[in-house]
């Protein structure tokens, strides 16, 4: 036996009770940023790439410019100039641009502009600091985004399942059901038939939560549930090698026995 | 909505996903119902549906129309939703029964005795693993073609054929030892 709940109804839900789910235009707002956040990841990524390659770039032609004195002196200069030079509180973003497009112009005007160079140092240093931070966001959108691109057909992963079962066996219990089933009063050839009963197995094996799928008549319901209930314990089911709860859904004739 | 005119606003959402409306309407039920029906569970449904769509849009440009309605496309990505929602998080497959299914397959199986067949069935989809039990639910409860059923399970039309067959055996089966 597997680990189905089986519903039985008469028919399918109705078209009023399906609508009232429906939201196209939250999916559209959900689209669109995911969306966005994909271009966003591109663009920054792009972004980063042509600074890293503009400086290996400016390395390149002009390595003496990369040897600074000592770091210490750069990072009072940092200090000095936040002090001095008001017009370094830029939007960051923009500076960012700056320090990428303007790296080599600057450069080349480097040797003649000392300062000028010490100030692209440091902008280059904060926008580093910066894109690592933005960095950050941009991945995590980027997975999310990467997910549900990549979701469509995913693998499947070793998942082991194992069903809940009578200690004693499905055959036995069938034939301790229909061993301990009383004669019922009221059955008659019209109202003789199938009750179905669901139940969870819990981890200790006992049938818990009992309730009547299909019922037949009130005391063949009550029989159905009395049988169930002093019924030999089960294994419980176990996903990965670790008991869980499981629901089972098991059927009691009653048929005419022939006195 | 026919096949062409499908086709025609598919065209269209994939520049505009607003465009995607129609279909959107037009087969919310039948993907929401392939969903419910196996979790059990309305509000679960409602989200797991809102994600398939989700989906069919973000990757709607990869879209190729390959012989059956959309709406086997979208039954893919719900499918693989469905799975994956069961294997997160410890719930229980639900399957639904409803006299459709029934009718279905007593016309098929040309027993018109509902309640042996309801309890053969019952007895029979419990030994059945997922993809046995999924074969009778597309068959029966969605009501699609082989060919579909095939695409969606990844499977040759005619192996889903066969297997369904030898399903439909066991159930017959199953029925005679009742009336007995």
């Amino acid at each position: 036996m597997r680990k189905y709940k089986i519903n039985y109804m008469k028919s399918e839900p109705t078209d009023s009770s399906v609508t009232k789910y429906m939201n196209f235009n939250g999916i559209l707002v959900k689209y669109r940023s995911i969306t966005f956040w994909t271009k966003m990841s591109y663009g920054m990524a792009a972004g980063i790439a042509m600074i890293v390659t503009l400086s290996a770039a400016a390395y390149l032609v002009y390595p003496s410019l990369f040897q600074f004195g000592n770091k210490t002196e750069v990072s009072n200069d940092i200090k000095e100039q936040k002090e001095e030079d008001k017009s370094l509180i830029v939007p960051l973003s923009e500076r960012e641009i700056a320090a990428g497009k303007n790296e080599e112009k600057e450069v080349e005007d480097i040797d003649s502009e000392s300062e000028d160079f010490e100030k692209n140092g440091v902008e280059q240093e904060k926008s580093t600091d910066l894109s690592s931070k933005e960095e950050d966001v941009v991945v995590n959108a980027e997975k999310e985004a990467a997910d549900i691109m990549n979701d469509e057909i995913s693998e499947d992963i070793e998942y082991i399942f194992l069903e809940a079962t009578p200690k004693i066996g499905f055959d036995s219990l069938y034939n301790y059901l229909n061993s301990e089933m009383l004669p019922l009063k009221t059955l008659t050839e019209e109202t003789k038939g199938t009750v179905i009963v669901m139940f969870e197995i819990g981890v200790n094996g006992k049938a818990q939560n009992l309730r009547v799928t299909q019922g037949l008549s009130t005391e063949a319901d009550q029989e159905a549930l009395r049988l169930i209930t002093i019924m030999p314990e089960w294994i419980p089911a176990k996903l990965n090698g670790e008991a869980v709860e499981s629901t089972m859904s098991l059927p009691v004739h009653f048929e005419l026995t022939k006195n | 909505m026919t096949l062409p005119e499908e086709n025609r606003i598919i065209e269209l959402a994939k520049t505009d996903p607003k465009d995607f409306e129609p279909l959107y309407n037009y087969y919310f039920k039948k993907i929401f119902v392939f969903v419910l029906s196996r979790v059990g569970d309305q509000e679960v449904a409602s989200d797991l549906t809102s994600q398939v769509f989700l989906k069919a849009i973000v990757n709607l440009k990869r879209y190729k129309y390959l012989g059956f309605r959309m709406s086997a496309w979208l039954m893919k990505i719900a499918d693989n939703e469905v799975k994956h929602f069961f294997r997160k998080s410890n719930k229980v497959r639900n399957v639904l029964i409803t006299d459709m299914v029934i009718a279905n397959l007593s016309q098929t199986v040309e027993n018109n005795n509902k309640e042996t067949l309801l309890d053969a069935l019952m007895k029979l989809l419990h030994t059945l693993e997922e993809e046995a039990l999924q074969l009778i639910e597309m068959r029966f409860f969605e009501e699609m073609s082989f060919k579909e059923i095939g695409y969606i399970l990844e499977i040759t039309e005619n192996n889903a054929k066969v297997r369904t067959y030898r399903l439909l055996d066991k159930l017959r089966n199953a029925m005679s030892h009742e009336e007995i």
